[in-house]
């Protein structure tokens, strides 16, 4: 099913400077997976492989981080994938509701993705914008001081 | 009021060299080069630093453990892993002066003869990130790192977004390509660190001391803040408050004026029920502890709790306080890396008998099995991770227990 991995050649220029910065191969681990994270959205097994031989480290070992990274997904989490914080400091300013609140408005509940592949939605523990809870990361933007018309709004767009 | 860390916050584009020159950045460097590197190591001893991660260990001791005459390199790591719910100080200072942290990085390595240093950066902070790496490059460029004086290499290390990788040993191991999973100390790491040489681990706020202290003299440093806390400490406040960010305090300012003048007081002027001084790992104040509390390493010890990493959590008579609790328990839970049972299994029980308490279907006997969890995992693991949470659960507990029995009687929270 899944496709053979292969960086572009962009990326295969990036992953070169790092494997010559770092001081071993295997160190090069976190920097190589972020490469890959970036180009695909995820780390497939098909990769991990990849990234395994490149690194002269056992497919495992890239497994496992992958495993124990939070920000490295396993597969893809929709075209946009959204992060809520239910942290302390968020859960302090109502998070939960407004969990639910999104929850109702994609269908879905955490850790899943829509239908179409379109919402993929996960809590999270902090995303270290504590100031302005509660707060959610879709890819790479944050939205923050968040109330259910926001989430209308934000939604709305993006179904578009 | 003397500023050392946020002078210039409000200034825009202080990433780009041209504005920050404008602005001072730098300018510690040619009396730097003047002196010799032991000359600096003594500056910054007779200063008293003291590092602002959240252990509040003093910036000379950990340097003066470097054994003279080694044959090892020694490596310097600039900690920007910040991930500790409510604290947050560090990603301002990586947005809006990244040169300020260069700055501090070389007087470090200058002081240490580091050839090497690797900035572990939190994996969310992606735009602080690459903002970071724009402003390195310009100074990099700039030749500042290639110059006759001072010669190093940068390595910006991404993570994976690992809570326990702010822990120093996790995080060598991360560096290093592992999961970062904590180490028996000793051997501490300035003995034998990332890849066997010696390491020098700092937080990013205690780096950005070290110009102020360069230009200005150690006496200069000494004479702001307290007797034991010398300089000043960046407060991230979150919360029920009116203005929440991150301010800047002279070390011994009280926490009552922080509150009212900073934070402008508590959410629609209501009443003060409790503040977590220094993020999620340090005991809870109530609001009369915490209005007579200072901020500052010693002050906040005698009130009962921690300076810790100064990320301040304000709860207001709204708040509840199991569910609060709880939101912290969960965090170490889904946080602590499993390889010591105590933790892996302790923090899991302490989430689901909270998360039980605070639904509504909790007994009596479950606010003491909570004390008896807690207690039977402190001090029982690698690293400090579950015993912040065990602190954290003993103190809410002794503080507020009538809310946690209020939440059994009723069969739910009360504060819905």
């Amino acid at each position: 099913m899944s496709m053979q991995f292969k960086f572009t050649e962009s990326m295969q220029v990036r992953a070169d400077i790092i494997l010559k910065a770092y001081p071993s191969k295997g160190s090069a681990l976190l920097p190589i997976l972020w490469l890959v994270h970036d180009q695909e959205g995820c780390i497939s097994e098909n990769a991990a492989g990849l990234v395994a031989e490149m690194l002269g480290i056992s497919k495992g070992e890239v497994l496992e981080a992958v495993s124990f990274y939070d920000l490295f997904n396993a597969e893809q989490k929709g075209l946009y994938h959204i992060k809520i914080c239910v942290g302390p400091c968020c859960g302090l300013k109502n998070s939960k509701w407004l969990l639910s609140y999104l929850e109702n408005l994609l269908g879905i509940k955490a850790g899943e993705t829509t239908m179409e592949n379109r919402f993929g939605l996960s809590t999270v523990e902090c995303l270290g914008y504590c100031a302005d809870s509660p707060v959610m990361q879709i890819n790479d933007i944050y939205y923050d001081n968040l109330t259910p018309d926001m989430l209308d709004e934000i939604i709305g767009m993006l179904n578009r | 009021m003397t500023l050392i860390i946020t002078k210039y916050f409000e200034v825009d584009d202080m990433h780009r060299l041209s504005v920050a020159k404008d602005h001072g950045a730098y300018s510690s460097l040619e009396k730097l080069f003047q002196m010799s590197p032991s000359d600096v190591v003594d500056e910054v001893g007779k200063s008293k630093h003291v590092g602002r991660g959240g252990a509040g260990f003093p910036v000379w001791n950990k340097w003066n453990f470097i054994p003279p005459n080694s044959d090892k390199p020694v490596h310097l790591i600039v900690n920007a892993d910040e991930s500790e719910p409510g604290t947050f100080k560090d990603r301002a200072i990586l947005e809006r002066d990244p040169h300020l942290l260069i700055e501090g990085m070389m007087v470090a390595a200058y002081a240490l003869g580091v050839k090497k240093i690797f900035v572990y950066f939190r994996g969310e902070y992606r735009f602080q990130w690459k903002r970071f790496i724009e402003a390195l490059t310009q100074a990099e460029d700039e030749g500042l790192f290639s110059s006759e004086a001072f010669k190093c290499d940068v390595i910006v290390h991404r993570g994976g977004g690992a809570y326990i990788c702010g822990e120093e040993t996790a995080l060598i191991r991360s560096i290093e390509g592992e999961r970062g999973l904590p180490k028996e100390k000793p051997p501490f790491p300035v003995t034998e660190g990332l890849f066997g040489a010696h390491t020098v681990i700092h937080n990013v706020e205690t780096l950005c001391s070290l110009p102020f202290i360069i230009s200005n003299g150690a006496d200069a440093f000494a004479s702001i803040g307290t007797e034991k806390s010398k300089g000043t400490k960046l407060i991230s406040i979150s919360g029920h408050v009116e203005s929440p960010g991150v301010y800047e305090v002279v070390m011994g300012t009280p926490v009552a004026s922080v509150l009212a003048t900073h934070a402008g007081g508590t959410l629609g002027g209501r009443r003060l029920k409790a503040v977590v001084p220094g993020g999620t790992s340090v005991p809870v104040l109530n609001s009369e502890e915490a209005l007579g509390a200072r901020i500052d390493f010693e002050s906040m010890k005698e009130a009962g709790s921690l300076l810790g990493s100064g990320g301040m959590m304000v709860l207001d008579e709204s708040a509840c306080t199991v569910r609060f609790l709880s939101d912290v328990a969960r965090f170490y839970a889904n946080e602590s890396c499993g390889q010591c049972t105590p933790c892996r299994e302790g923090t899991g029980w302490i989430k689901k008998i909270l998360n039980g308490i605070e639904s509504g279907a909790g007994s009596d006997r479950d606010v003491q099995l909570l004390v008896d969890v807690a207690e039977g995992i402190k001090g029982k693991s690698i690293c400090p991770l579950a015993d912040s949470l065990v602190v954290s659960v003993q103190s809410f507990v002794r503080k507020f227990r009538e809310e946690f029995k209020q939440h059994v009687k009723l069969g739910c929270c009360p504060f819905n």
